[in-house]
């Protein structure tokens, strides 16, 4: 089955982040096919490369990074939800006049038309707040 | 993609103002309908106050959600419905609303949420 997950947990205040993370695990262990990730909301945060965890706290941003660079899967943040958040690629970063970017490797900014893109192709959407 | 068209349902059921998921549904409901997918809208729980017309949303600096219901109508969104039972709790006249809905009790909108190809609640 092909799945979309569009999550709008954040990453350290809510569960909602994780949990999508371990469906994920989940899901590709059974041998489905996680289509996108899309980050919109709070769960942007999921997306930045500066995300610092205590060593005794799971740093789910970077466990979220991981899985999806190592399973090639397509992850958005969505981009007015990003910016608002601090969360940009060099390119949002050059046209906004900011000093730096923050987009973890593996992570794309997007607009909701590829969340639309995404439930057109999934079989299933599943949404984790 | 291609011409798939499938049908979105999209639930807003948080207040307007106390925080940006209201906005953010319809958001991406008008990011739908921008594809040319069968987008439906339903208002139930607190998301009806989205509905209370002559809002003053630039007191708090907020926007005004009011402008983005009138879109709907440019994006040819037109199965709006809304929860009967939230309306009568919080004393809502259904024909006195800042949008024309249709007004289903929840026999109906089991039926609706049954036939959607996908459910999008925040």
């Amino acid at each position: 089955m092909k799945f979309a997950l569009l999550i709008t947990a954040a990453p350290f205040s809510q569960q909602g982040a994780a949990t999508a993370l371990r469906f994920a695990q989940a899901a590709v262990k059974a041998g489905h096919t996680i289509e996108r990730v899309f980050f919109f909301r709070d769960g942007v945060h999921t997306a930045s490369e500066l995300a610092i965890a205590p060593q005794d706290e799971a740093n789910v941003p970077v466990l979220w990074q991981q899985f999806c660079r190592e399973h090639h899967i397509d992850a958005i943040a969505c981009v007015s939800a990003a910016l608002k958040r601090g969360i940009v690629d060099a390119r949002e970063s050059q046209r906004h006049q900011r000093s730096a970017a923050n987009l973890a490797d593996g992570m794309q900014i997007g607009g909701l038309g590829l969340l639309t893109e995404a439930i057109i192709d999934a079989d299933r959407v599943v949404t984790f707040g | 993609m291609g011409t798939t068209r499938k049908t979105i349902l999209f639930i807003l059921q948080r207040a307007p103002h106390g925080s940006s998921a209201a906005r953010e549904t319809l958001d991406a409901a008008l990011a739908a309908a921008a594809f040319e997918q069968d987008v439906q809208l339903l208002f139930s729980g607190d998301g009806v106050w989205l509905l209370q017309p002559d809002q003053q949303a630039d007191a708090i600096a907020s926007k005004d959600t009011a402008k983005m219901l009138q879109a709907l109508a440019y994006y040819d969104i037109k199965a709006v419905f809304a929860d009967t039972v939230s309306l009568a709790e919080r004393g809502l006249d259904a024909t006195n609303l800042a949008l024309a809905v249709t007004a289903i009790e929840p026999a109906a909108q089991q039926r609706l949420l049954r036939a959607a190809d996908c459910v999008v609640a925040l």
